[in-house]
């Protein structure tokens, strides 16, 4: 009975875990959406060479990687 | 302006009703003035913990839908005349909806120091009423996988509300099984869910629907602390360790 206290965390953690990798629906697609059109005043962007990963560490930290290529800086105009 | 402060959980059964009451409890015997809401329409208990329930005349929903003043519809606790309770409504629906609750709160806010809203379970609509009317938020969870997966969810979905985490709660201890390493700590909980821990309370018999867990010892002694550390007059937890030692020495 006396580790039964380690076995119930390291269960919790795996439960906690696996929860996280369901990543809410719309989210990626609207994360991806914003960044076209934040990335797209600086940059000429085209929506299908913008790269978007979202991974999960062993410690429940989520990994954003975001990656673009691109042809043209676009200049901007101070007023 | 008042505190508001939601007591939510995810989980039902986890204590999050005794949690309020018996938070109340201990902020008004600090000083605060304190109004508990039972915004659980439909499962509605938080009259019955506090044993006024035969009191009742009018409730959230009549308040809501302009069928009473504000005023009428508060009891005041027997014991602690800076306590009163707004009750909830028995039926269910949808109604009061998210404005009206918030322009209750906010009300209430006016005259009280603190305002505790009693959470219903699950996370669907009377929990978005309930968060919505809310600055600051308590989540309750017990040591038991389920619940804390469920405070996990509750802490996710709290994080798109503009409310402040005051801590989590960790109800129905046994220091004496985690001691012998049965069971997972508070500690432990608070880790994984990389949040404060607000209270650790332990299992305690005096506990329970219509009874007061407000002595000095216990479960008591732990919402005393919880209480001077949601007035920002404190920072202690409950050594429940400690007690438990203690416990084992002199039997008590």
């Amino acid at each position: 009975m006396e580790h039964k206290g380690k076995e119930a965390v390291m269960r919790l953690k795996r439960v906690l875990l696996t929860d996280k990798e369901q990543i809410p629906s719309g989210l990626t697609a609207s994360l991806r959406s914003d960044l076209v059109e934040l990335l797209g005043t600086y940059f000429d962007v085209e929506p299908e060479k913008l790269g978007l990963e979202i991974g999960l560490d062993v410690n429940g930290r989520y990994t954003v990687e975001i990656s673009l290529m691109t042809d043209r800086v676009k200049h901007l105009r101070s007023v | 302006m008042g505190e508001r402060i939601v007591i939510t959980s995810g989980k039902g059964g986890v204590g999050k009703t005794t949690a309020t009451t018996n938070l109340g409890i201990a902020l008004a015997a600090e000083g605060a003035t304190v109004v508990l809401v039972d915004a659980d329409v439909g499962l509605n208990n938080l009259d019955v913990a506090m044993g006024v329930e035969h009191k009742v005349i009018y409730d959230l929903l009549d308040v809501a839908e302009g069928k009473c003043r504000l005023r009428q519809a508060l009891i005041r606790d027997e014991r602690i005349d800076t306590l009163s309770v707004l009750p909830s409504a028995k039926g269910y629906g949808e109604k009061p909806g998210v404005k009206e609750m918030q322009a209750i709160v906010a009300e209430l806010a006016k005259e009280f120091d603190f305002v505790l809203i009693d959470c219903p379970a699950g996370i669907e609509q009377g929990f978005h009423r309930a968060v919505s009317a809310a600055e600051r938020a308590v989540v309750v969870t017990t040591p038991h996988i389920g619940a804390v997966r469920d405070a996990d969810k509750v802490l996710g979905l709290l994080s798109v509300y503009p409310v402040t985490i005051a801590g989590l709660l960790v109800n129905r201890i046994r220091p004496d099984l985690i001691e012998r390493g049965a069971t997972m700590s508070p500690e432990d909980i608070a880790r994984l869910l990389k949040t404060e821990l607000l209270a650790t309370v332990p299992e305690d018999d005096g506990v329970g629907i219509g009874h007061r867990a407000f002595v000095r010892s216990g479960a008591g002694e732990a919402y005393r602390l919880a209480a001077l550390r949601l007035m920002g007059k404190g920072s202690e937890v409950y050594d429940y360790r400690k007690k438990n030692l203690l416990r084992r020495i002199f039997g008590r």
